[in-house]
């Protein structure tokens, strides 16, 4: 860990009293940071805390309405290529490569003719390579951007950054999209880049990650900076403290009123991803499915609602055969699913809360064809009550609302809806911390009610507490079925690894 | 923050839902700024030309853009679903040649021949939905394939030149009123209602504007997709169709060249209207402002006595600024709400 002390050096990045309104709300309200060379600093905070905002004014996108942002003591030129030139790089969650250009041309972007008009290949490459020699062996300098894994294309983008004599890498939720060699290699190359003197900023909502990488820590709160203090000062219990304002909530403990077998999963196959899947769900019951990222818990989860169809196999519901063929059909059978792509396949972000959450239910507020506005309206308003969904109002437009209200309105769709089945895929993901205890809450209450619940979650602190078996998921194949009381997470873990060396984080 | 347009969560905000919006001026400029536009157009049109403000030319001016607004309402659907539909370019022409055709040469009777007509016409929208949601082929591809299909067998069907004469059917349609209003103004008037209460209070709207929004998540909620982008088609046809009936009547000729090119400005006149070329916004009054404009473009051209060739030009700058006032207005509206926050 690298040892700063505030007194002995000048900070590179220096932001006092920052400022930034838009319309209807303030994004930050006097916001602190102090950012020194040779050190990881995380920034923490719920969704809304003004994290985003604190690093879009730091890279130039934002200009602040007061306070000061200075860069080794020159005021930041409030633009993104100002802030670009005065050493400032981000690394997005979202791929930031041009997907059509090469590896070379990508890393020197938008400089591929320094001296003149003609880009001269082999100088570029040569350029490219000097930058991306030092974070990643063997890469085609070559080959189109479009091809590289979500980890290396990061690298990528680091090697941007270099490129540019950055000073400063912002790290923006840098592992949402790596496996869990990839976020090994990206913490390592972090490491080695703070120790090369590079003031890094990593803003993540994985705690653990957080405490493992980080020298300082800073916490954000309703656009303000609370709280800034040595990583080994903090628990991740004290940082939720600190976000959060107060103490959440325990998770909720297990259901043990059991009912009939809901759903019944019989030797499901299909390509390579889902073999012979079997197991049974009851009413009241928390089934979670884990393993590690793509070992086809979420191939089993659509198969089972039907938007991809079986190879082989049947699925039982409620004792009857299903046939699945759309997720229309997977509906028609009581099977409700949370996707875990919330923005790709969950919300219409331009539909109001209200149309989102009526959206899988238009053929009970309708009647002779016409829908009833008024049912629509109330059906809203009484989700909004029971829920605590916050936003403007029932006709705000989703995609202005945060990541847990998102998650909150379309579990409100299959409460509404009633499903024998509800499948869950990562709900809690790209959720603040607030939002997750309330969202379990929520799913506990669900399968109360006497659904059976199949819980897809990547994050075993959270479900090990909350669910009544565990199937351990590897290569497709349903490995082991755990009971609650034979469970720890190592046990999982070595499941899931297959023995290998791997770790879940 | 995951989201970069994530409004954070901050006490300005209430656990409350309200169901009513306060009243809020820019609302209505944000919903229809074009109406704003249509009014400048219209009083600078006034103090230019005398005649401007007749009734009879503003009855002049509804009735020509009366068939334009039919199939800008069926294009509607199609451009909310993210879809883009060519082929209306094409089907008046096919309805024109054979409802005239089929009782000039086949000798079936007036009626028989209009219904086989649409029939027809409603067909290539079949064709449309089925190539783009089956086979997977791009709308505008599809479309621009199924246009000049159309237009090729209207073309050779009738031999390249208008058929004669057109029944008395045609004559007596043209002049049709109804309390002193053209059959064809009535009909817009009537399409459009239908249209907004399909759009808004039905199960089918609904599902359209989710499925223009968002496909994948339209299908991840139950929604069958392809069955709605493929009705869209047909609605868009349909309306073609019926379109190609009513230029029959007003040409008095059965000619492959009805209402050739005219797709491009069916298109201008929805997205005039506000509806998003991206899916998932649009609505009827919109689509109506949008044909009306476009409509009194061609009116100023010929009260002013301007060369006829210029209504193109002319047309291009008014969709340009039509563009521009909904970025600005859009501004307006967020400075509107910014000031009441504060």
């Amino acid at each position: 860990m690298g040892q700063v002390t505030e007194t002995t050096t000048r900070p590179v990045v220096h932001m006092e009293g920052v400022v930034k309104r838009f319309p209807g709300v303030v994004a930050l309200a006097e916001a602190d940071l102090h950012l020194y060379a040779g050190e990881v600093h995380a920034l923490v905070g719920e969704n809304g805390a003004g994290k985003s905002s604190l690093i879009k004014v730091l890279s130039g996108y934002y200009t602040p309405d007061a306070g000061l942002v200075e860069i080794d003591g020159e005021a930041l030129h409030h633009s993104v290529v100002g802030a670009r030139r005065q050493g400032v790089a981000t690394i997005h969650q979202e791929r930031q490569l041009i997907p059509d250009l090469t590896v070379a041309e990508n890393v020197v972007l938008p400089e591929w003719a320094p001296s003149g008009v003609w880009v001269r290949r082999r100088e570029l490459q040569k350029r490219a390579a000097k930058t991306l020699d030092e974070l990643i062996e063997d890469v085609d300098l070559r080959q189109p951007a479009r091809m590289l894994s979500p980890g290396v294309g990061q690298l990528v983008e680091i090697a941007r950054g270099l490129a540019q004599n950055a000073r400063v890498l912002i790290f923006d939720e840098p592992t949402t999209a790596l496996s869990l060699s990839e976020r090994e290699r990206l913490f390592e190359t972090i490491a080695r880049l703070r120790d090369a003197g590079l003031a890094i900023l990593y803003v993540s909502h994985n705690l653990e990650e957080v405490q493992r990488l980080a020298d300082r820590i800073t916490v954000m709160r309703n656009g303000r900076t609370v709280e800034t203090g040595l990583a080994d000062d903090f628990t991740v219990q004290r940082m939720v403290r600190s976000m959060v304002g107060r103490d959440v909530r325990a998770l909720p403990s297990v259901n043990e009123n059991l009912g009939e077998t809901v759903i019944s999963v019989r030797g499901i196959s299909r390509g390579r991803r889902v073999r012979d899947v079997s197991f049974e769900v009851r009413a009241g019951e928390i089934f979670a499915l884990v393993g590690l990222e793509g070992s086809g818990r979420t191939e089993v989860a659509r198969c089972i609602f039907g938007v991809d169809r079986l190879d082989s196999g049947e699925v039982w519901v409620d004792g009857k055969k299903v046939e699945l063929k759309s997720a229309a059909s997977g509906i028609a059978a009581g099977i409700g699913l949370v996707p875990e792509e919330r923005k790709r396949d969950g919300i219409f972000p331009i539909l109001t809360v209200r149309e989102n959450i009526s959206i899988s239910l238009l053929d009970r507020i309708v009647r002779f064809g016409v829908l009833s506005l008024r049912k629509d309206r109330t059906m809203a308003r009484e989700s909004f009550e029971a829920l605590d969904i916050r936003a403007g109002s029932t006709d705000s437009e989703i995609g202005t609302l945060s990541g847990g209200n998102q998650q909150k309105a379309i579990l409100a769709r299959w409460i509404n809806r009633g499903c024998s089945v509800l499948i869950l895929d990562e709900p809690t993901k790209g959720v603040d911390v607030g939002a997750k205890a309330e969202i379990y809450a929520l799913i506990k209450q669900i399968a109360e009610r006497g659904s059976a619940i199949i819980l897809i979650s990547s994050d075993l602190d959270e479900c090990l507490p909350v669910a009544n078996r565990f199937g351990v998921m590897r290569s497709g194949e349903l490995v082991t079925v755990l009971d609650r009381g034979d469970v720890t997470k190592e046990t999982i873990i070595a499941i899931a690894t297959g023995d290998h060396e791997r770790s879940v984080t | 923050m995951n989201q970069m347009t994530g409004a954070p969560p901050t006490e300005t905000e209430t656990s409350t839902p309200k169901t009513r919006r306060r009243f809020d001026p820019t609302r209505l400029l944000q919903d229809q700024g074009l109406i704003i536009v249509v009014l400048i157009f219209g009083i600078i049109m006034a103090s230019l030309s005398p005649t401007f403000l007749t009734p009879t030319n503003l009855m002049n001016l509804l009735l020509q853009a009366s068939i334009l607004g039919i199939m800008a309402l069926g294009m509607t659907f199609v451009i909310i679903g993210a879809g883009i539909d060519l082929s209306v370019g094409g089907i008046p022409a096919i309805v024109s040649v054979l409802t005239i055709g089929l009782v000039v040469r086949q000798e079936l009777p007036v009626w028989a021949a209009i219904v086989i007509a649409l029939l027809v016409g409603v067909a290539v929208g079949c064709v449309n939905g089925v190539a783009i949601t089956r086979m997977g082929i791009a709308p505008l591809i599809a479309t621009l394939g199924t246009l000049s299909i159309a237009i090729g067998l209207a073309f050779a069907y009738s031999g390249g030149t208008s058929i004669v004469p057109v029944p008395e059917f045609y004559k007596a349609l043209r002049r049709a009123e109804v309390f002193g209003i053209p059959i064809n103004i009535i009909l817009l008037v009537v399409l459009a209602i239908v249209a907004h209460l399909v759009l808004t209070r039905t199960a089918f709207g609904r599902s359209l504007y989710a499925v223009g929004g968002n496909p994948q998540a339209a299908e991840m909620a139950g929604i069958r997709v392809k069955r709605i982008i493929f009705f869209t088609y047909v609605i868009s046809a349909a309306a073609a169709a019926l379109a190609g009936v009513l230029f029959t009547a007003r040409l008095g000729a059965g000619s492959p060249q009805t209402a050739s090119g005219i797709e491009l400005t069916v298109i201008a006149a929805v997205v005039i209207g506000g509806t998003s070329l991206f899916g998932g916004r649009g609505n009827v009054l919109g689509t109506l402002l949008g044909a009306v404009l476009i409509t009194m473009v061609t009116n100023a051209i010929n009260l002013l006595g301007v060369p006829t060739a210029w209504d193109r030009v002319l047309l291009g700058v008014v969709i340009l600024i039509a563009a521009l006032i909904d970025v600005f207005r859009l501004r307006l509206h967020e400075r509107w709400t910014s000031r009441k926050a504060t």
